[in-house]
């Protein structure tokens, strides 16, 4: 009887395991955000999800997914935001600003990913890469959006991250996605946002090793 | 040294001071303003020039026009290594593009390509350099998780020289090269591209909203 309950006991602890084992894979390649309420920015969609997919061996490469979707309240404030004038909040006043998308790589040590490709499903957008200290790496991928946004539709940006990675010891790091208004001339590097959200909305984790997102 | 000889020298002396004090305070305006004031922080005469463009077709080819005369003062002064944005007349193909590419010895730093899925549209992105097997892989890419059709490339940022700058726009596949977002014309310091006419072209040539 008393083996009997160890064995049951030792189960239980190994599902538990294999459970929290699980939930930690995921939560390495995948972070969704959820707001109750619109104060890390009028702009910013309330739920959304960043991921980051298996490596591709053969394309040396693998891609960030980020899947989100703007209700009424967003669409809204954008348009105000678009306008000018008296912009939501007061960072942005008297300036026409745009709904903006930064992914950028974070590397712990050396930068080896580059961003190489990027698609999405908006309307007339401005799509940049930005190697902004000058390693020969991009570092930033960046949209900035121009057109009409449609309510509950579903909206996307998918980066193609380049894998230039060793396995050496800092080559861990994370891609975090930000969303912000910007009004910025795109063809300066030193002026940016005139707001973004107070917090990334995603943030990502990849490894040391070669393969490895 | 007589007095005559001292007011001769005082004067003289003051006259240079005036010279320096005017000279130095007529060059600090200068300095101060070729350093970038925080107006660039607001909206900039490139930015606004794009959104200001109407959409029909006259609207878009004032803006041509425009353009086209900012590439001729390019020419003029022959400037070299102008960054520009060269929208395509019509989608190309992969090899199109390098062959428009390498016929004018342009540098390609980015390429923009349409896709569709369903009734909506797809803007795809390429970091240069642009592989074929690249292309192979995102064409794969979108059809699979979008069931998108990759219809070609649209428009690219390229850095070129004045006179492949003259014989792009002279070419039928070419609809426009846009060099307005050069430092030349900018006076920022870094060169930057503007923004393409392909979404402008859709909705006007197609009536795509």
């Amino acid at each position: 009887m008393v083996l009997k309950h160890s064995r049951l006991a030792l189960l239980g602890l190994v599902l538990a395991v294999g459970v929290a084992l699980a939930t930690t894979v995921m939560a390495a390649t995948v972070d969704s955000w959820s707001y109750s309420d619109y104060s890390h920015g009028s702009y910013v969609p309330k739920e959304g999800t960043g991921q980051l997919t298996d490596f591709d061996d053969g394309n040396n490469s693998f891609w960030l997914y980020v899947d989100f979707r703007f209700d009424s309240y967003n669409v809204n404030a954008i348009e105000d935001y678009n306008n000018g004038g008296d912009n939501p909040g007061t960072s942005c006043d008297n300036v026409n600003a745009y709904l903006t998308i930064d992914c950028a790589n974070v590397p712990d040590g050396a930068e080896t990913l580059d961003a190489g490709v990027i698609a999405t499903h908006f309307g007339d957008c401005k799509v940049d890469f930005e190697d902004d200290n000058g390693d020969g790496y991009c570092e930033e991928a960046e949209l900035v959006v121009f057109e009409s946004i449609y309510v509950d539709a579903p909206y996307d940006m998918d980066v193609l991250w380049i894998d230039y990675r060793t396995g050496q010891p800092d080559d861990s790091g994370q891609i975090q996605v930000q969303f912000a208004m910007s009004n910025k001339p795109w063809w300066s590097g030193d002026y940016n946002n005139c707001v973004q959200s107070d917090v990334i909305q995603s943030t990502l984790r990849y490894g040391d090793y070669y393969g490895q997102p | 040294m007589t007095n005559r000889q001292k007011l001769t020298a005082a004067f003289g002396f003051f006259v240079l001071l005036v010279v320096v004090v005017g000279y130095a305070s007529a060059t600090q305006p200068q300095a101060q303003a070729s350093t970038p004031s925080c107006d660039s922080c607001g909206e900039t005469a490139l930015i606004k020039a794009y959104m200001s463009i109407e959409r029909s077709s006259k609207g878009i080819a004032e803006y041509k026009e425009r353009i086209q005369e900012m590439n001729s003062e390019l020419i003029a002064q022959q400037v070299d290594n102008v960054a520009a944005t060269v929208t395509f007349d019509q989608p190309l193909t992969y090899e199109g593009v390098q062959e428009l590419l390498q016929t004018y010895g342009v540098r390609l730093e980015q390429l923009q390509a349409r896709a569709v899925s369903g009734d909506r549209r797809m803007t795809i992105a390429f970091n240069a350099p642009v592989t074929e097997e690249m292309v192979a892989m995102i064409r794969q890419h979108i059809s699979e998780r979008y069931e998108a059709t990759f219809v070609g490339f649209t428009d690219s940022y390229v850095v070129a020289n004045y006179e492949a700058i003259g014989e792009l726009q002279k070419d039928t596949r070419v609809f426009l090269v846009d060099a307005s977002g050069d430092s030349y014309f900018t006076g920022e310091n870094d060169d930057q591209h503007a923004h393409a006419l392909t979404w402008l072209l859709e909705y006007v040539r197609e009536g795509a909203k």
